[in-house]
């Protein structure tokens, strides 16, 4: 901020709404008569409009018309409707969707405690638990096909709750 | 025969809304170069800039008879655009698991590099992209009413109208930006 900060202190409070670069300001004017540092304020802000305007403007890429009469060429003939594609967004809305996802999770929770009951979440000795799913996993990361193995072998080391004999008994007896 | 660029934008849309493709045409060529530049700014990557601003043009076509001369052609397509670009951007940020921005205003990244490069004839000298950098530092707010207005060189009303604030404010955030580039660009002003 210059020595005298009149024109920047009105530039700061939303109040003043004069584009101080395009229109004249009365109050301005006559400050900037008897005011070297809020004259170069103005004169640095004019600078900064002119660089913004001669900066260089992207352009569009040259095959840009050929590919949008493409895509128009596709929603004509149907094979591109992106009116379609807005519409089922549309005709979801947000509450739905969760309300979707939350059933299905609720859906597998019970079919799963329907399934196997206790006896799935408290085997030490291999279950869905396995902590040898996640260093599987995380010791592999790095590599693009150990993962698949590795979590193949841990998945042998899960017992399987149908072949698992006592979990077997403990359904058919109601234990 | 009409000369198409004699027509306002209102005036072509008139045209289209009746069937004239080749006002939609001169429509497209009025307005592609500055969407993107517009676009840009929100999507930091001038590829997916492109696409969306095809996606509003596609949508300008399928939606030609929704538009009603109430509001000026380039605020209904400025608004379409940004609609698309803010959809786009927030299924990209659900795809990705990495956030590439900041807070609002508060832009961590630069423009990517392929945009700077020599085989891009837009963009080639340096102080070009200086003055982009610092845009695209800009808060939000700020940064779009630069952009609609020194570089898209769209009137005040417009923009308040897009913007949906009165052009008192729109002249207000200007002076601001511009004197936050001031400050950012000090090097290159004196």
């Amino acid at each position: 901020m210059g020595k005298c900060g009149k024109i920047e202190n009105m530039i700061l409070d939303e109040s003043f709404q004069t584009d101080l670069a395009d229109e004249k300001d009365a109050i301005i004017t006559e400050h900037v008569n008897v005011c070297e540092d809020c004259k170069n304020t103005v004169k640095e802000i004019k600078k900064v409009r002119s660089l913004l305007k001669n900066i260089k403007r992207l352009q569009v890429s040259p095959d840009f018309t050929d590919t949008l009469r493409s895509k128009l060429e596709s929603v004509r003939s149907g094979e591109y409707d992106i009116g379609r594609e807005n519409a089922d967004k549309k005709t979801v809305p947000l509450f739905t969707r969760i309300a979707y996802y939350g059933a299905g999770i609720a859906a597998v929770v019970v079919g799963m405690l329907f399934l196997g009951g206790e006896e799935i979440f408290n085997d030490n000795n291999g279950s869905l638990t396995d902590p040898s799913l996640n260093s599987a996993v995380f010791a592999n990361a790095d590599s693009d096909e150990a993962p698949v193995k590795s979590i193949t072998d841990s998945l042998k080391n899960i017992k399987d709750p149908v072949k698992d004999e006592n979990l077997i008994k403990s359904v058919s007896t109601g234990e | 025969m009409i000369e198409f660029k004699r027509l306002t934008d209102e005036e072509l849309m008139f045209r289209f809304q009746k069937g004239d493709e080749n006002a939609y045409n001169e429509i497209v060529e009025r307005f592609k170069n500055k969407l993107l530049n517009y676009i840009f700014y929100f999507m930091k990557d001038k590829e997916s800039a492109e696409d969306v601003v095809q996606d509003t043009f596609i949508r300008v076509y399928l939606n030609k008879d929704k538009y009603k001369e109430i509001a000026k052609v380039s605020t209904w397509i400025y608004t379409i655009a940004k609609n698309l670009a803010k959809t786009a951007l927030t299924r990209a940020s659900k795809m990705n698991s990495f956030s590439i921005t900041g807070k609002d205003g508060e832009n961590d990244y630069e423009i990517k590099d392929k945009h700077s490069s020599t085989d891009d004839p837009v963009i080639k000298n340096e102080l070009n992209d200086i003055i982009m950098s610092r845009i695209n530092n800009l808060e939000e707010k700020f940064r779009e009413i630069v952009i609609l207005r020194d570089i898209d060189e769209m009137s005040y009303e417009e923009i308040a109208a897009l913007l949906k604030i009165p052009t008192g404010t729109v002249k207000s955030r200007l002076n601001r930006a511009r004197l936050n580039l001031r400050d950012s660009l000090a090097d290159h002003i004196k």
